[in-house]
């Protein structure tokens, strides 16, 4: 079987890469293209490890085929900070020791910027919805809850062309 | 694992790529990616669904078309706000923008949450294979399947008539987690409250979701009260084997469902 050109965009650049068939889109994102900030980890759809975002919608990045993203736009959390600035996300989840181990830490940030981008001031109920696909194993869940709720108090004052 | 991933543009193109040893259809991939990643399946090709043009929700003068392949998330509009309950029972958000509709009817227990809501708005099937287009109600559907060859396009139903609709998941987690039991339901009554029309569907009581014809002959020509819909759920116990899995035994998914179909049906 031979591999083919796949080409999407990743984090705003143009990639075009030869890729063996049947290939996941986690493991191209890590050991292709080097983003090594997307984390493999149950591979059954479980953890949102791997929660990365196809033409903006949050998707298992395990359960994706590579040959499925051609002409996707595919943000990953090396896409998430602008110009060396981190995210509100980002900075809250430093901020409220959000992260430990920081093996759920990108998939969590992915998924609680979805849900921001659609919903900038949610209560803390539709942050525990937006996070029930991922799993973290050490941090627990009330500091990861506290900080998408800081960083939507944060994304509130900023000017919106920041966010 | 190496495999062919196609991604024909068209119903006819994907009849034309599944012909063949080994071929499988994807649509969201939530059950068949995760299984080629445990190693339990070995597809020679996969073929995928998604850019086949089966996604997208419509509007008939009577009835509703949803397309096989449609994400569960796409279901959140608001001809279909009644199945809200479904969706945000359904799996996690992420999960949801991947995990079809179409694929939901091929899910291993205690999966099947939309089939279960489906049966009891009595949906149709339509079908495509080499040798054509056919339509099959969902009932027949999960009693005989379909041909390997053969592929869902889309589901269809009406709309329950305003206060008819009833659903409810029984779970061990607020979110996220699958059925210990799945209720659907549409009751019609009249004005002095007598049940006059049921159709009741159940998940996590069988191999795959059912209709209750035992749930649905208890409750009709009686007074919707407690007593009542915890009647049917008892006649519902009796009548449907119930299993045990990682979520419940069978013992206590039969000891629940009476109190769960007063839920359904009450509220209360
Ligand atoms: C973490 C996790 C949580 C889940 N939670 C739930 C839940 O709460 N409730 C629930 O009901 N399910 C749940 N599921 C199961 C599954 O995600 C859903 O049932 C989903 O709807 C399956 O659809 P899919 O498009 O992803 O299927 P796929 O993986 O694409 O396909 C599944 C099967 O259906 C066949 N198929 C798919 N589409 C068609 C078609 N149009 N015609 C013919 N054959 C077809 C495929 O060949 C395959 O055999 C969960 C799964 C995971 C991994
Ligand atoms: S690695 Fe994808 S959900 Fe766990
Ligand atoms: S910080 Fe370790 S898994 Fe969440």
């Amino acid at each position: 079987m031979r591999s083919s050109f796949v080409s999407f965009t990743l984090n705003g650049e143009e990639k075009e890469l030869l890729i063996a068939p049947g290939q996941r889109l986690v493991d191209v994102l890590r050991e292709q293209c080097g983003a090594m900030g997307t984390r493999n980890g149950c591979g059954q759809g479980g953890c949102g490890a791997c929660t990365v975002h196809v033409d903006a919608v949050p998707m298992l990045s395990c359960l994706v085929l590579a040959e499925l993203a051609e002409g996707c736009d595919i943000l990953t959390i090396e896409g998430a900070a602008r110009d060396r600035t981190l995210h509100a996300l980002q900075e809250a989840f430093v901020a409220e020791a959000a992260t430990q181990c920081g093996f759920c830490t990108a998939g969590m940030i992915m998924a609680a910027k979805a849900l921001l981008d659609r919903d900038p001031a949610p209560q803390r109920e539709a942050v525990v919805e937006a996070l029930s696909g991922n799993v973290c194993r050490c941090t627990g869940y009330e500091p990861i809850i506290a900080a998408v709720l800081a960083a939507a108090a944060m994304l509130a004052r900023l000017p919106a062309a920041a966010a | 694992m190496a495999f062919a991933v196609h991604r024909p543009e068209s119903v006819p193109a994907v009849i034309a790529a599944l012909a063949g040893p080994g071929r499988v259809a994807v649509s969201g991939g939530t059950l068949v990616i995760r299984d080629i990643n445990e190693g339990r399946s070995f597809p020679n090709a996969i073929v995928s669904l998604r850019r086949a043009g089966l996604s997208g929700v419509v509007r008939n003068a009577e009835t509703i078309d949803i397309g096989a392949a449609t994400p569960i998330a796409d279901l959140a509009r608001p001809e279909l706000a009644f199945l809200d309950g479904v969706l945000r029972g359904f799996a996690s958000p992420t999960l949801r923008n991947m995990a079809s509709l179409g694929g939901n009817l091929f899910a291993p227990r205690p999966y099947g949450d939309s089939g279960v809501a489906l049966l009891a708005l009595d949906a149709s099937l339509g079908i495509a294979g080499p040798h054509g287009a056919r339509r099959m109600p969902l009932l027949e559907f999960y009693a005989a399947g379909i041909a390997a060859d053969e592929i869902v396009t889309g589901l269809r139903f009406a709309l329950p008539a305003p206060g008819t609709w009833r659903w409810l998941k029984a779970t061990r987690r607020a979110l996220n987690s699958a059925s210990v039991l799945a209720i659907a339901a549409v009751v019609e009554t009249d004005s002095a409250g007598t049940v006059a029309a049921a159709r009741i569907a159940l998940g996590g009581v069988d191999a795959h979701p059912v209709r209750s014809p035992a749930a649905e002959a208890a409750l009709c020509g009686r007074v919707l009260d407690a007593a009542a819909a915890s009647h049917a759920g008892e006649e519902a116990a009796a009548a449907h084997p119930c299993f045990a899995d990682a979520y419940a035994s069978a013992w206590y998914r039969r000891r629940v469902l009476p109190v769960h179909m007063r839920r359904a049906l009450l509220g209360i």
